[in-house]
This record gives C-alpha cells, structure tokens and sequence, in this order.
C-alpha cells in the first residue's frame, strides 16, 4: 500500500522504539517467558525487513502494525518450526495471525513482573531500559557509565530469573492489580529510571537520549497511574514534571550544563509547571515522592536563586532525611545550608558525604563543585577530581576541565 | 547520463544489533537519500534483498539454497543511479547510509552498446 504523501521519509518521531515497547511485552505475555530470545530476535528481523523493504515512495500506511505483524508471525513460525522436533503445542497458535494490535497493559504487567526479580536495583533498571522500552545495549551503556559485558551479563541473569516467576504474572486473562508494596517497588524503578535520563549532564548531540529516558519515565508513571491511583504515583509524576519544567535550561547552546543557581529562569516551562502542581495532591501518608515534589515546587516558584525559602526547604530536605537517607539529599541539605550562612555546618555535611556519593552522580559532583568554587575551593577540586575520574567518555572530560578553567 | 548500479555490501549482524532508534534512523537515512537522488533526477530504482535465496548452477541448472558466505559480504542491497561519469557516480554513491554503519559499496557502469559505437 502506498503511502498518500511521501514526505521525505520522516516516520513518526521513536516509532520503531515505540514498537519495540509495546511488541515485546505483548508477545511475552502471549507466549510465554520461556521464548523471550526469539522475541528479541522476532524484532530484530522485523526492523531489518523494514529496512530491506521500505521506500521512501512506498512504506506501509500503518507502520507500527506491519512490524507487530512481521515480528509475530516469525515468532509463531519459528515455534511452529520447534514444534515438529518437540512437544511444543503449536496448535494453540495457529490461527493467531489476524489479532492486529498488542495488548497496551502488558508493559505494565512485565514491569510488575520485573519488580519482583530477585536482582539488584540496577539489573532492574537495564531490563526495563532494555526490554520494557525498547532502548539499545550501546545506549544504555552510554548513560549508565557501564560496559556493553557488564549490561549482556545482567540482562541474562534477569531473564533467567524473569522465567522462573509464575506464569500468572503474564496471564492477560487475569486482571492487573498492585498490591501497596509492588506498587513501591515499581515506582522506585520508574524513579531510578527519570534520575538515570536526568542525571546525565551531556552535550547538545548527545542529550537526545537522556530526555528519552525521562520522558520514558513520565510515560510508565502515568500508565502506572490508570492502575493504581495512588497518591505517591502522582507525586512522582509532579516531581518529574516540575524538573521536565527545566529541562532547556539546563543546558546551554554550547552543550554546557547549567547549574540550579545560574540557570535562566524564564526558559522554565510554565505549562509543565502547571501539570507538576495538578500532581502535586496534598498526601493522607507523607511519602518521599511528595517531599521531594514539594521542594521542587519550591525552586520552580522562586523568583531568583537567593529569594528561594531556604529556611522551608532545610525543614523539608530535614523530613526527608528522617524518611530516607541518602547523599544526595545531604549534599542538598548543605546548600540550604550554606545559603542560610551556616556555613560550618554545611561544610560539616559535605565532608561526611564526600565519601559516600556514588561515582555515577555526574551532574551533582559537578554541580557541587562549581557552587563550591569560591565557599571551599579545596572541596570544589576535589568535586571536580572525582567527576574527571568517573567520566570516561572524552566529550564530558572536556565539559569538566572547561568549567574547572573557569576563573 | 550513464547509469550505475550500486552494490550496497553490509555486515547484517552489524545492522541487526542495532538499537530501534538506530534501525529507525537508518531506514529513515535511507528514505531521504532516495528522495534527494529523485529530486536531482540521479534515482532509476534500487530496493533491499532477501538474505536467503537461491543459485542456480552451470548447464544442468542445479539449484542450490545460497548465497551462504560471510555475513560481511553479503550483497544486502542495491541501488541504480544516473550520472555523467564513473567520478560523479562516485561522489554520489559516497553519500549512500549503507556506509554509516561500516558497509562497502560497489558501483558498477551499466554497459551499452552506444558506448562502444562509432
């Protein structure tokens, strides 16, 4: 079928990766985690007929469905191949073909499923990078600071681990429901997810992927939304929103991260804003997504840097604190403290965190450093030291030494 | 105008492991490139292959399940060009996606008899 109007072969923004999310889980779902390799490959060789196939005069009207097609019907003909050699029932498949399009909820089921895996915290995260939302082992590997071995080895362990869960978690037939703590654990992975996009300071040309990984984020946030309606669900989402707000400044023309303190304030999206504090529902438990949602809340309302409540936030990163401790909030604590003139204090604080912060906090260690630059040169450095350590791509060194050159 | 046909060899394994976003990009690549090749009158035609085909061999017309060779020689693809020279077809052809991904191109002078005519 012809497309109407060639137009200079612009498909729709993401759309193989859009694909991939939704033909994946769906697939899984339908036959089972015991063939997730041959969906993988099923994918792969959908894409590749694609490229093969497509002209710039003449593509498929419905894109996304040529590709369910093409990968679905390889699955079923390479199972139907098994099955001749096998007792594989390929009987039960026969007939599928005609079903036109993948089951939405089944990403969601998968996730469910994948928050229940007896892995670590970041082998769930590059599953759901990976398999969940359809992005590369080379791309993960950019953002994460880990090598392509490193996510091959972990993506293995979670698939085996993923086809010793009970076939429940991926019967359609059964209706999708959380419980409280599922719940929890699948908003730590979407919370882990947006921090991995937005950690990530990059140049212009890179940074593509980074806000794909947030706004990736947002996208699992709200379909987790439709199921749960749970307050902490929505103040992830108001959270995600009121740092989506500042995105573009953030990052300067030329590549350059922007730090809270000097970021121009009229570049933050007002309409974003707005949607963060629709989220932003005062909550029946106090929970660590609406504290964190409420200060940036807080900065996103300030009319400049020093008229920020610093006052407010100390009690609120305080609160946070007693909920959950973590360097980050420590190194934000302390420059609530500095801001407010405690400057022993916050001195105080860093020292004890200087330690603890885990190297893959790209944009705080060099955020922290340049705040420091003329409060304490000495820990300035060796924010710095540390962020040149971790990086091992060259185009962040440079960003790095360009801002340590700076007088 | 002479025409040329470009043999686009790729590394499929290589074009396989792609990332969707990479795949998407690479097939969108290759939509506008035939698009700019129509507009500057270069474009007669081109299209992907199949991997898997057959050979039909010699005077007994044996046929044979093929081509089975390397994977980074595989013809994956070709295009047929208008240009003037061998020189142009070239710097066309240099433009081609298949090379964003670490595949050779082979272009070829389609024969006529005109060439050779006095």
């Amino acid at each position: 079928m012809a497309h109407s109007q060639p137009n200079m072969g612009q498909l729709t923004e993401h759309l193989f990766r859009e694909t991939y999310q939704e033909v994946f889980s769906s697939l899984v779902v339908k036959y089972g985690t015991a063939h997730i390799d041959l969906i993988e490959d099923a994918l792969q060789e959908a894409f590749y007929k694609a490229l093969k196939s497509w002209k710039y005069d003449n593509y498929p009207e419905n894109q996304k469905g040529w590709l369910f097609t093409v990968a679905k019907n390889h699955t079923i003909n390479v199972l139907r191949r098994e099955a001749k050699s096998t007792t594989f029932d390929a009987v039960n498949f026969i007939g599928e073909e005609n079903s036109i399009a993948p089951e939405q909820n089944d990403q969601l089921r998968l996730l469910l499923a994948c928050s229940k895996l007896n892995v670590g915290a970041q082998a769930k995260l590059i599953f759901t990078l990976k398999s969940i939302c359809g992005f590369g082992v080379d791309e993960i590997a950019n953002s994460l600071q880990i090598s392509k071995e490193n996510i091959y080895k972990q993506l293995q362990r979670s698939k085996r681990k993923l086809r010793e869960l009970p076939k429940t978690y991926f019967t359609s037939e059964i209706a999708l429901k959380f419980t409280s703590e599922e719940l929890l654990y699948i908003e730590l992975i979407i919370y882990f997810m947006f921090n991995e996009g937005y950690d990530s300071f990059s140049s212009t040309s890179k940074k593509a992927i980074h806000k794909d990984i947030c706004l990736e984020a947002v996208r699992l946030g709200k379909s987790l939304l439709k199921f749960s309606d749970k307050e902490t669900t929505k103040h992830l989402l108001s959270l995600f929103y009121f740092h989506m707000a500042r995105f573009e400044s953030r990052i300067s023309t030329d590549g350059v991260f922007v730090s809270l303190r000097e970021q121009d304030r009229k570049l933050w999206d007002g309409t974003l804003i707005k949607i963060g504090f629709d989220y932003l529902e005062k909550p029946q438990n106090l929970n660590r997504y609406y504290i964190e949602a409420l200060i940036a809340s807080i900065h996103v309302s300030a009319a400049t840097f020093t008229q920020t409540p610093w006052e407010k936030i100390l009690k609120l990163y305080d609160m946070l604190l007693s909920l959950n401790d973590s360097p980050i909030i420590r190194l934000n604590r302390a420059i609530c403290l500095f801001e407010l003139g405690k400057i022993a204090a916050g001195n105080q604080e860093l020292e004890a965190v200087k330690e603890v912060l885990e190297d893959s906090y790209m944009y705080y260690s060099v955020s922290m450093a340049e705040y420091l630059e003329d409060k304490n040169p000495e820990l300035s450095r060796f924010w710095y030291q540390k962020s040149l350590n971790n990086t091992k791509q060259d185009f962040r060194k440079n960003l790095i030494k360009n801002k340590m050159g700076k007088p | 105008m002479k025409q040329f046909i470009l043999l686009l060899h790729e590394d499929a394994e290589t074009v396989k492991s792609l990332s969707p976003e990479q795949m998407q990009q690479l097939v969108g690549q290759h939509m506008q490139w035939s698009e700019k090749l129509q507009q500057h009158g270069n474009y007669v035609g081109g299209s992907g292959l199949d991997q898997s085909g057959k050979q039909i061999v010699g005077k007994d017309l044996m046929v044979k399940d093929g081509p089975y060779i390397e994977s980074k020689e595989l013809i994956g693809g070709y295009y047929i060009i208008n240009a003037s020279d061998y020189d142009s077809a070239i710097e066309i052809a240099k433009g081609c996606p298949n090379h964003l991904w670490g595949g050779t191109t082979e272009v070829r002078y389609l024969m006529t008899a005109e060439d050779y005519g006095a």
